[in-house]
């Protein structure tokens, strides 16, 4: 048995949260006193993942499926070590790093070139080593005239191509990636792909949680099917696929 | 707690560079800039320290200082208390960028508070010449004191962040909180010798918060320095730091969860 990367151990995940009662102002606008002064939420405990083991060994790359809600983007994080598993362990022979919604951590108020420095600093580097690579960043944003200008003034596609020519300056060990990062123009979505790709290549592991089959079978070696947080199959990707669709509906 | 925390002190610019960022964006667009900083503090002491010399008959020039120094070790207090109970709520993107230690955030809190606090050193300075504190400063006894300052806000914020993430009425609690503190704590009023200024000047030796300060005020006034003080104060910093450790190793990575 090759060794893995990183290996879960009977996971478990779950989070206090609050229900409103079914009868409430929604229902009867009468309410609107007695719910803003008297209701009482119930409390009670969620769990988003269960009983979840399974390894990631060299130069596998697992696919994700699910249906909204199953779990995918939960794992990702805390394989990620953004969250802790309340049960079970996790054990890492590698490290991970997500390239989650990669415009979170960008400051709206700054300018283009200083989030570059902030998110430069998060993702690890040194002053002097972003000082290097901020060149080749902007010219993989193409944003060269606009860098001194706040982000909140830019266009959506803008913000995205700043956040993802920075993300894009790491080569992690382990990539976690939720959905394909794809938006803008033909042009800039086919400089994401290329680069993304070479990072993948690099990489000695992948997991990637995607609802595009198409782009799974491409990618990915290994397929995962999650639903309501618990693993429903494990396997080869066009076999998991196969058994996606299939059970679809009972998901 | 204090792995990841010596991890963040070796990049100083993963929080000094953020936090000097975000200064420089909430004056971008003022015309006076960063002298906002010290121009809300001393208008306050102006006017206030002038009402209560004429109401309480104090001497200014003993009361004046006595207050300004209070005023603004409480404000870095204060500042430090609020920030923490919205800390994640506030940091939520980062932490979701896949920021995973959470000392940063801590250190850019304190970091935040303790730029502002030194601005306005310039306003406790003035204060001193103005009414000619003699400056036998007694640096040495104000080393500990700053020193105990700054662990305090470390675990106040670790403990009191992921305590007010956990339970929302924690954040509402701290307005009350600060408010009953303010008036508790002699920064507008002065204990006589015996340590009973007034009703609550009965309850001063049970108030952490006069314990944190003293040290701070009687070193740079030159008043007889507290030691107890010092000592109760060293500590409560103990345990303080003892049970944040605890809470971070247990429930930082929950608190994410809970936001």
């Amino acid at each position: 048995m090759s060794k893995y990367l990183i290996e879960l151990n009977n996971v478990n995940l779950s989070v206090p949260s609050t229900q409103a009662k079914a009868e409430s102002m929604l229902t009867n606008p009468a309410r609107i006193i007695s719910d803003f002064y008297f209701r009482r939420d119930t409390r009670c405990n969620v769990t988003l993942l269960k009983n979840i083991s399974f390894s990631l060994k060299a130069g596998q790359r697992i696919g994700i499926l699910g249906r909204n809600g199953a779990g995918k983007s939960t794992l990702l994080r805390l394989i990620g070590k953004i969250y802790e598993p309340s049960k079970g362990s996790i054990k890492y022979n590698a490290e991970p790093m997500g390239f989650f919604s990669t415009q979170n951590g960008i400051l709206p108020e700054a300018t283009g070139l200083e989030n570059i420095y902030l998110r430069g600093l998060e993702l690890g580097y040194s002053l002097s080593e972003i000082r290097k690579r901020v060149e080749s960043i902007v010219t993989f944003s193409g944003l060269e005239d606009h860098l001194n200008k706040p982000v909140h003034t830019y266009s959506a596609g803008m913000k995205l191509r700043l956040a993802v020519a920075i993300t894009f300056t790491v080569e992690p060990e382990v990539l976690l990636l939720d959905e394909w990062i794809g938006a803008g123009d033909a042009e800039f979505k086919s400089k994401i792909t290329k680069r993304l790709n070479e990072i993948i290549s690099i990489s000695s592991g992948l997991m990637l949680a995607s609802h595009n089959h198409e782009l799974l079978k491409r990618t990915c070696s290994e397929g995962l099917v999650l639903s309501k947080g618990q693993i429903m199959f494990t396997g080869p990707i066009d076999e998991a696929i196969i058994f996606f669709r299939k059970n679809q509906l009972n998901l | 707690m204090l792995d990841d925390l010596a991890q963040a002190l070796q990049r100083p610019a993963l929080w000094l560079y953020t936090t000097w960022i975000q200064f420089l964006i909430i004056y971008r667009r003022t015309a006076l800039g960063p002298l906002w900083i010290i121009l809300s503090p001393l208008a306050f002491i102006a006017l206030l320290g002038l009402l209560f010399t004429v109401i309480s008959h104090s001497n200014v020039s003993v009361f004046i200082p006595h207050m300004t120094i209070g005023f603004i070790v409480w404000t870095f207090i204060s500042e430090i208390i609020g920030a923490s109970s919205v800390l994640y709520i506030r940091s939520k993107s980062e932490l979701m960028s896949g920021v995973t230690n959470h000392s940063v955030f801590h250190l850019r809190l304190i970091a935040k508070a303790a730029i502002k606090f030194l601005h306005q050193v310039i306003i406790i300075i003035a204060v001193c010449i103005i009414f000619q504190v003699p400056p036998i400063l007694k640096l040495l006894l104000l080393l500990p004191a700053i020193l105990l300052l700054l662990i305090h806000a470390y675990w106040v914020s670790v403990l009191y962040s992921i305590i007010a993430a956990r339970y929302r009425d924690v954040t509402q609690l701290t307005d009350l909180l600060l408010r009953i503190g303010f008036l508790a704590t002699p920064v507008i009023w002065m204990p006589t010798d015996s340590g009973r200024g007034s009703v609550i000047g009965s309850y001063l030796m049970a108030n952490p918060f006069y314990h944190v300060l003293e040290p701070v005020r009687s070193a740079i006034l030159g008043t007889a320095y507290p030691y107890n003080s010092l000592m109760i104060s060293s500590v409560i910093a103990l345990f303080g730091l003892l049970i944040a450790n605890i809470f971070y190793k247990r429930f930082r990575k929950k608190a994410v969860l809970w936001i």
